[in-house]
């Protein structure tokens, strides 16, 4: 168990990285982005802390409305795909993990250049889990696929979430409250999107109060980032 | 932003951290600030319906 | 979500009054508080809380035979033994002129039946001058005050829309900065502003739906805790709403919470101590119990509920 505990603690490190690398180009302080830049090489934690953050890894290539960077070749295909063959959803796998495997799939498609390989067949993933789940539970999940709300993705979860807008709000007061900031940053990034989010739950100041209560996550912090460059999305 | 890495790690067992931390439960909410709970409310001592003032905690108060 | 069963509803009031009934008298004034005039305010509280608990019971008309008998017996006890038939309350006032405790004492006992007319010209004397309405306190202690002169027939003596506005709840700020002591002010702003739910159409739409909205997210919050007083006050706000939820799954935790012999713990669980102690700490909890299970049983036989 303390191999175990170990990889866990080591790879959140380097998702940490990496969402950190994340939220500064989110931020334009980063200049130009590269993912592959951002990662150790021929490093199979990086390819881990890749599909941990599922479409999040691109989120600066929507920033200009998904400039394709680099040739067929470009080394941020080849680690993603890289990342995407190391890491498929098993068998078992929850319907987080198959989302989020989506996600990665779906921005890669939109994101990266084509070049001459298909990328992967995106798995199929439940969502009845978005009409009949109770709030709460709702928004955890909801909040675990944050990276999905970038423009673009997943239209269909998008819409069967706006479609409980009040819900996703409940769970932010309540993420807050419990002083869960990721979960509440995550939720925030689905909630700017949102054309019916009530103006009551005061979600800008709430983001940005979550994100300076989180003391500097760097996971919070590419939720928080990402909230500023994507709002409005699906009105 | 490189990291260093040197110990060299299972994939499968990555791969069930992987799960783990996409999958993650709630943290419990139990870290918040219990202070909340026993001060503060002298403000309503004398409302009706309020929470009766907290007296000396001879209690296993929580 | 679905609404709890009215038989979970009644329960827990008619477990939290049969306590309440057995416990009567420890809503006491000891000869040291006489003496000292130390903790007499603290003492009447519950009298108060006991006042408007018993009217809620009587207007909801939901209780049973036997709670109509324990509430009978419970205010005669509270009414002739430990206010002297209002002599208590009139003192106050003297000693006191322009406090505003008697009159939120008062009220409750007033609807219920009972006179006492000295105390009554001593609280319009009050009444008279310029500083009652200028004393300061919080805004939702100013809206149950002026549902107190309400109460005992007199014209409030303030805009109650106004006092709202000044609210914590009226001006509807962001809710995930609720803490204890705001998630108080936004349940007692609901108790006074619909006369203790006498008139939940006092809330104007667009707080009922910030209620509405927002609640839920609270009370999962304080259950979680296992803050069962403020659960309690909170479940009272929902019975308030147009369109209550009862949600079973908080009532069927708070009913759990609730001790065998009907006690409701403040929190967690029930202290340990002398019977006397114990009473001073939960009294207020259960009162709160009996509110909220007549609440909502009333609407849950009678009420749209929400979806």
């Amino acid at each position: 168990m303390a191999g175990q505990a170990q990889e866990n603690s080591s790879l959140s490190t380097v998702v940490a990285d990496v969402a950190g690398g994340v939220a500064l180009a989110l931020d334009g302080e980063g200049g130009s982005y590269a993912l592959s830049a951002l990662l150790a090489q021929r490093d199979t934690v990086a390819l881990a802390a890749i599909r941990v953050l599922g479409a999040d890894v691109l989120a600066p290539y929507a920033l200009n409305g998904g400039a394709v960077r680099g040739g067929s070749d470009a080394p941020d295909s080849q680690v993603v795909r890289r990342a995407l063959a190391a890491y498929p959803p098993g068998a078992d796998a929850s319907d987080v993990s198959l989302w989020s495997y989506r996600g990665l799939v779906e921005a890669s498609r939109a994101f990266l250049p084509p070049g001459g390989e298909d990328w992967p067949v995106e798995p199929q993933a439940g969502d009845t889990w978005v009409r009949t789940d109770p709030w709460p539970k709702l928004a955890h999940r909801a909040s675990q696929l944050a990276a999905l709300s970038l423009p673009g993705l997943a239209p269909g979860l998008a819409a069967g979430l706006a479609a409980r807008t009040d819900d996703l709000a409940r769970g932010f007061v309540r993420a807050v409250r419990r002083r869960d900031w990721l979960q509440a940053a995550g939720l925030g990034r689905w909630l700017v999107r949102m054309p019916d989010v009530p103006d009551t739950l005061g979600l800008e100041a709430g983001l940005v109060f979550v994100h300076r209560m989180s003391g500097g996550d760097p996971r919070v912090s590419l939720h928080a980032s990402a909230a500023r460059c994507f709002p409005g999305g699906s009105r | 932003m490189a990291t260093e890495l040197t110990a060299p790690v299972e994939t499968a067992a990555l791969a069930a951290a992987v799960e783990g931390l996409l999958d993650s439960a709630e943290p419990e909410g139990i870290y918040r600030d219990t202070r909340e709970c026993g001060g503060g409310l002298l403000l309503a001592a004398l409302l009706l319906i309020s929470p009766p003032t907290p007296r000396a905690p001879k209690t296993d108060a929580r | 979500m679905t609404a709890a069963s009215p038989a979970v509803l009644h329960r827990v009031g008619d477990q939290a009054l049969a306590w309440l009934d057995a416990h009567r008298e420890y809503f006491r004034l000891t000869d040291e508080d006489r003496a000292t005039g130390r903790g007499i305010v603290e003492r009447l509280k519950p009298v108060g809380e006991l006042a408007v608990n018993m009217r809620v019971l009587a207007r909801e008309g939901v209780a049973g035979s036997r709670q109509h008998d324990i509430s009978v017996r419970l205010l005669d006890h509270v009414w002739r033994d430990l206010l002297d038939g209002g002599n208590l309350l009139a003192e106050l006032q003297r000693q006191e002129p322009l406090s505003p405790v008697p009159l939120e004492i008062y009220a409750g006992l007033y609807e219920l039946g009972h006179r006492h007319p000295g105390l009554e010209s001593a609280i319009d004397l009050a009444r008279g001058t310029a500083s009652w309405q200028a004393l300061e306190m919080v805004p939702n202690r100013r809206l149950g005050l002026l549902n107190a002169e309400r109460m005992i027939g007199r014209v409030p003596g303030g805009d109650p829309g106004k006092v709202l506005a000044a609210t914590w709840l009226g001006r509807m700020p962001e809710p995930w900065t609720v803490q204890l002591h705001i998630a108080y002010d936004i349940t007692h702003t609901v108790f006074h502003l619909t006369d203790w739910g006498a008139a939940p159409d006092r809330i104007p739409p667009r707080v009922a739906d910030y209620l509405a909205r927002y609640l839920p997210a609270w009370t999962a919050d304080w259950a979680e805790l296992e803050h069962w007083d403020l659960l309690g006050e909170l479940l009272v706000v929902d019975a308030c709403l147009p369109r209550p939820v009862l949600d079973a799954g908080m009532w069927e935790l708070y009913a759990a919470a609730q001790a065998p012999d009907g006690a409701m713990p403040v929190q967690g669980a029930m202290p340990a101590g002398e019977r006397a102690e114990v009473f001073d700490q939960v009294h207020h909890p259960t009162l709160v119990a009996a509110f909220a299970s007549a609440m909502a049983t009333s609407r849950a036989l009678s009420a749209d509920l929400a979806a």
